[in-house]
């Protein structure tokens, strides 16, 4: 390797660092260090004047490695990465000293200690940068094919979009026919279109859509690849009808004798075993239930010189290759047969929002009129009852979002078709805050729809079937019963079926709702975790309509931004496997495979591993358990951290906190903590790995080994945080084994603490410190002096026998 | 949609309700004699047959039972059940469904009494007939809907003044070796009386009566004892792959085949003589 020629650029940020710190003290500290040929100081080194200087600077020095010393890489790297760049240096020969967020904004108060740590924060980056590689952004070619996964309304729209921009779309979806809940409605709120009306339009030009094919019936069996290269496997389900001979004519369906409950309806009415869903089904392609059928064969006689019908149909599986996946695949409805208290499936005239919605349809099962079940008649009273299954500690704890207005919307229909019945709605909180909303709120209590504040307790029946609802009036203050002929339950939207499936298909999370979830909350809301693979509609979160389609248009513009490309940049900072070392040639280890989310490691028996590029998120946490450390990652490699360990704990190591944070949670808590200037005791020497599944135990045994006074590994929240699906997870088994095996050996069990800090908890990262700080006190510096060097012979030992202690001098 | 299953009145009902449609099947236990052919038909395998304990030391037949969440309520059961156990109703109307859409045939039940022929005072067809659907008070009157073909009373006749045919035809056989001893199962349930014993506790069967339904090789304990051919089943004509499948079920691919040439036959004839009666016309 070529001789380090460093430039440190300090940066003064205003006051925001020069305030705090002696900044001529560690201008002229910095001179000295070796492999420096070049400090200077900038008043804001960001700006352009500054970022000028380095320019220059590099050029005249010959500088190879820049470290600025200024804020949170996470605030300007990205910034001074481009800026090296420019001046002709590769990005990651860059490397950033974070004194502003983890010192002088978090120490304000003692200009020598922080300082101080100031300066071990610079030796730290200089310990790193020296020993950076130049590092290459991996280029792939990008297939400029989607597919969407859910032919409801916003995977509808998705597809329509990217197909409108002159992208193919495979719309792949699961029933016979697109459409998704939305079909099934009769009017949408709060304008009362009707909604196969303005469906039914849009399904049809997908359908006829020349870019878009309407993969219908079949499910997703395998996805494989990444960003750009996506293999998907697909089976498509047999209809025993032959597409292209079905002309949707029906009479097949006239003389079928079997008739079975038809789901689509909600099970109100029945379908012929040859039938299709609803009569306005895209693609309209009639299928034989051969679980119903009777091999009558009536049809195929009745359907003759047409010859569609074809019962020797298989499964088949066909493959596709698209550079984008939007996942669309919806939600269910929750249907309360678990919660006796509603009578729910034993009352005959307690019915869910979407069955009454489809007795109110025109073109559901009783033509359009509301009746009971029990004896067919107009029922003069209806109750309806918010938050069955939504913000119910024991069920679902969200808010559905979307049942205050389905049940105001149904709730004004059956007005408008039968002005005498009395209506009334029992809520917690009628919730109407988008466009349109209030007004219809309004315009119902105006027709005379009762609102009652209170959760009804139960539902009970008499002998009339009529229902008696015991609630508990919170306006009144006192429990009231309410008769009713009919009781319409508001359930809350569930996660669709399968989802869990899915979601281990595709390698992306759930969160603890069952959702899908997204890459940020705020600001990749469209995101999947994985690159290249979006979301639209409620299998994010439950959406209604609106929401839904421009969620759908959002995904297709994301996917537009891959898809538009030849090629598609990928972050260096990934896993690489050393041939030699590697088990699995010999011993068939897996492990890698076993901890990476991406299935990014691979390879035949007997050969060793290797790491796609394009799968590996660079989480590094095969890295890190890798029995035999035959796995580096790039720009967070071993030896970098340890230069870095080593580097932090040269001077009075048991006053110090080894800090180990992972740059997405723990990190960002801890940037929190010095912008919001929380103070805390300036012991924590921080290293910022990609994920906590990085933090080798290697680590922890070298800083105990140099005398640390404690080690600090921050993460995401467990279980579903981690940006890397579980890098937590593998984490927190490790460390925990290793907490075990150190505390046995002589320990206190405080000195290794791990911890789960959000991008959010600033204040509680500090108040962490605050504890350590106390703890390390308490314990005195004799006592940590006295335990590390009863653990030192055998963490020598471990590391030694890795080759880790560094050469006598 | 609810699905049930009751039993009350003697009967076995089960249902399906939907909004639309309310579709009932009703299993009269004191008609079913417990033997397997709505089982052998049924496509959606939602029949079964529960063993009964034996009463007053006789052995009694097995109990229908159907899944509700199975049945489709199409009646192919129905049609086929020899004692016209089984109802179907839909919203309420008695249906047979796949007999209204043709794909299921109705068996030919088809017994007449000529009843100039009668002798006064003649009571025997109504003593003789095992199922007590003959009433010879004042005239013969026959439920003629629940007769399952078993000749006795034609063989009581004195006068043959009544005449039917078989709807099921077959051969039963007994092989005595292979009987337990002292075993009278096949008896304690046959519904016609078609076995009988001899003064030596032997075991015979009466092919002339029997109707071929198959409740006794249900109960019997012997390997190989009792064997039962159904070897033809007389029905109104129908065009169904569905009823060659019961068929095969119910008696034998052969027999499936000797239906299928017969009908070819019948269609080749029929084809002929409208072609005849076509040039004749011209």
């Amino acid at each position: 390797m070529e001789q380090p020629r460093i430039g440190i650029f300090i940066c003064y940020c205003g006051l925001n660092i020069a305030g705090s710190l002696h900044m001529a003290e560690l201008m002229e500290f910095s001179k000295t260090l070796p492999d420096v040929v070049c400090v200077m100081e900038n008043r804001y080194t960001c700006a352009d004047p500054g970022q000028n200087e380095i320019k220059k600077a590099i050029a005249e020095h010959k500088l190879n490695r820049v470290v600025v010393a200024a804020c949170s890489p996470k605030m300007h790297e990205p910034t001074f990465r481009n800026c090296v760049q420019e001046a002709g240096l590769n990005p990651f020969l860059f490397e950033m000293a974070n004194i502003r967020e983890m010192c002088s904004w978090c120490h304000p108060g003692n200009k020598t200690v922080a300082t101080d740590k100031a300066k071990e924060i610079i030796q730290m980056a200089l310990a790193k940068a020296r020993r950076l590689d130049p590092l290459t952004r991996f280029q792939v070619p990008v297939t400029n094919r989607a597919m969407v996964i859910g032919g409801g309304i916003a995977g509808i729209n998705a597809a329509l979009d990217m197909a409108n921009m002159g992208y193919k779309v495979y719309l792949v979806e699961k029933d016979e026919s697109i459409g998704g809940h939305m079909a099934q409605l009769d009017k949408t709120f709060p304008t009362l279109d009707c909604s196969i009306c303005i469906e039914g339009p849009k399904m049809v030009e997908a359908a006829r859509n020349p870019n878009i094919e309407v993969i219908a019936y079949a499910d997703i069996i395998n996805v494989d690849g990444f960003i750009g290269n996506f293999k998907v496997r697909i089976r498509k389900n047999p209809r025993y009808v032959i597409a292209k001979n079905c002309t949707g004519c029906g009479e097949c369906a006239d003389v079928c004798p079997v008739e079975y409950p038809n789901d689509w309806e909600m099970n109100l009415g029945s379908r012929k075993a040859i039938s299709v869903p609803f009569p306005q089904a895209v693609p309209l392609i009639f299928s034989v239930n051969r679980e119903h059928c009777i091999d009558c064969f009536k049809c195929v006689e009745i359907c003759g010189g047409r010859s569609a019908i074809d019962f020797k149909q298989e499964p088949e599986e066909i493959e596709i290759e698209v550079g984008t996946i939007t996942v669309a695949t919806g939600f269910d409805i929750y249907e309360p047969t678990d919660e006796p208290k509603w009578g729910y499936g034993v009352y005959p005239n307690v019915v869910t929002a979407l069955e009454a919605e489809r007795l109110i349809n025109a073109a559901g099962p009783t033509g359009g009129e509301v009746v009971r079940a029990s004896d067919g008649k107009h029922p003069h009273t209806v109750a309806f009852i918010q938050c069955v299954g939504s913000r119910d500690m024991k069920k679902h704890e969200y808010c559905t979002g979307f049942c205050c207005m389905y049940a105001i919307k149904e709730a004004i229909l059956i007005k408008e078709h039968e002005p005498d019945t009395e209506i009334y709605i029992f809520y917690m909180d009628m919730r109407t805050p988008f466009k349109g909303f209030e007004e219809f709120y309004r315009r119902a209590r105006e027709m005379g729809i009762t609102f009652v504040r209170g959760k009804p307790l139960r539902v009970l029946e008499d002998k009339n079937n009529d229902l008696i609802i015991q609630v508990e009036d919170t306006v009144l203050g006192e429990t009231i019963e309410v008769k009713t002929e009919m009781v319409i339950l508001s359930t809350a939207g569930i996660p669709k079926a399968g989802t869990d499936e899915l979601s281990r298909i595709l390698h992306v999370t759930r969160g603890t709702d069952g959702f899908f979830l997204e890459s940020h909350p705020k600001l990749k809301p469209i995101d999947a975790p994985v690159d290249g693979i979006f979301y639209a509609g409620a299998c994010q979160g439950l959406k209604d309509i609106p929401y839904s389609v421009s969620q759908g248009s959002g995904a297709a513009g994301r996917a537009a931004t891959i898809l538009s490309k030849k090629i598609v940049e990928i972050e260096p900072i990934v896993a690489k496997v050393n041939a030699d070392k590697c088990l699995h040639s010999k011993a068939n280890c897996q492990v890698c495979q076993k901890v990476c989310p991406y299935g990014a490691p691979s390879a035949p028996e007997k050969t060793p591993m290797q790491i796609n590029p394009a799968k590996c998120h660079g989480c590094g946490t095969c890295v890190a358990d890798c029995p035999v450390d035959a796995i580096t990652q790039m720009h967070f490699t071993d030896e970098q951290i340890f230069a870095q360990i080593r580097a932090a704990l040269a001077d009075k190591p048991e006053e110090k906190i080894m800090g180990f944070l992972c740059n997405w949670c723990c990190y960002s808590g801890a940037d929190l903590a010095g912008t919001s200037r929380f103070e805390y005791p300036s012991r924590i020497r921080v290293v910022r790995v990609m994920c906590s599944g990085r933090v080798d135990k290697d680590f922890v045994l070298e800083a105990l080994r140099l005398g640390a006074g404690a080690v600090f590994v921050g993460a995401c929240h467990l279980p579903t945080d981690c940006h890397y699906i579980a890098g937590n997870v593998w984490m927190k088994e490790r460390m925990e084994s290793l907490h075990n095996s150190l505390t046995t050996q002589g320990m206190s069990p405080e000195r290794l603490h791990i911890a789960y800090v959000s991008a959010a908890e600033g204040l509680i990262f500090a108040n962490l410190m605050k504890t350590m700080d106390k703890q390390i006190l308490a314990l005195g510096a004799d006592r940590i002096r006295e335990e590390n060097e009863k653990l030192r012979p055998g963490i020598e030992k471990i590391l030694g026998r890795k080759g880790l202690l560094p050469k006598p001098v | 949609m609810k699905r049930y299953k009751k039993e009350a009145n003697g009967k076995l009902e089960v249902g399906q309700v939907m909004y639309t449609k309310r579709s009932v099947l009703t299993v009269d236990r004191a008609l079913c004699k417990g033997c397997e052919l709505c089982k052998l038909v049924c496509p959606r395998e939602a029949i079964s047959l529960i063993p009964a304990e034996p009463q007053n030391g006789k052995v009694v037949a097995p109990r229908v039972d159907i899944d509700e969440s199975k049945c489709d309520f199409h009646g192919i059961c129905a049609v086929v059940c020899p004692f016209a156990a089984i109802r179907i109703s839909i919203n309420g109307d008695e249906t047979l469904p796949a007999v209204a859409k043709e794909v299921f045939p109705l068996l030919t039940r088809d017994i007449r009494c000529d009843e100039s022929r009668c002798p006064a005072d003649c009571r025997d067809c109504e003593t003789a007939c095992p199922l007590h659907i003959i009433e010879a008070d004042e005239g013969v009157k026959i439920q003629k809907e629940l007769c399952a073909g078993c000749l006795v009373c034609e063989t009581e006749c004195p006068k043959d003044a009544i005449r039917l045919t078989k709807f099921i035809e077959g051969s039963i056989a007994i092989t005595l070796e292979h009987c337990p001893e002292g075993c009278r199962a096949c008896l304690d349930v046959c519904p016609v009386n078609a076995l009988g014993s001899g003064e030596d506790g032997r075991v015979f069967a009466k092919n002339v009566h029997c109707i071929f339904c198959g409740a006794c090789k249900l109960v019997c304990p012997g390997e190989d004892a009792l064997k039962i051919e159904r070897t033809a089943i007389r029905h109104t004509p129908v065009n169904s792959g569905a009823w060659n499948r019961g068929l095969e079920k119910l008696t034998s691919t052969g027999a499936l085949i000797r239906e299928l040439a017969a009908d070819g036959v019948d269609r080749a004839r029929d084809a002929v003589h409208n072609l005849l009666t076509e040039e004749d016309a011209e």
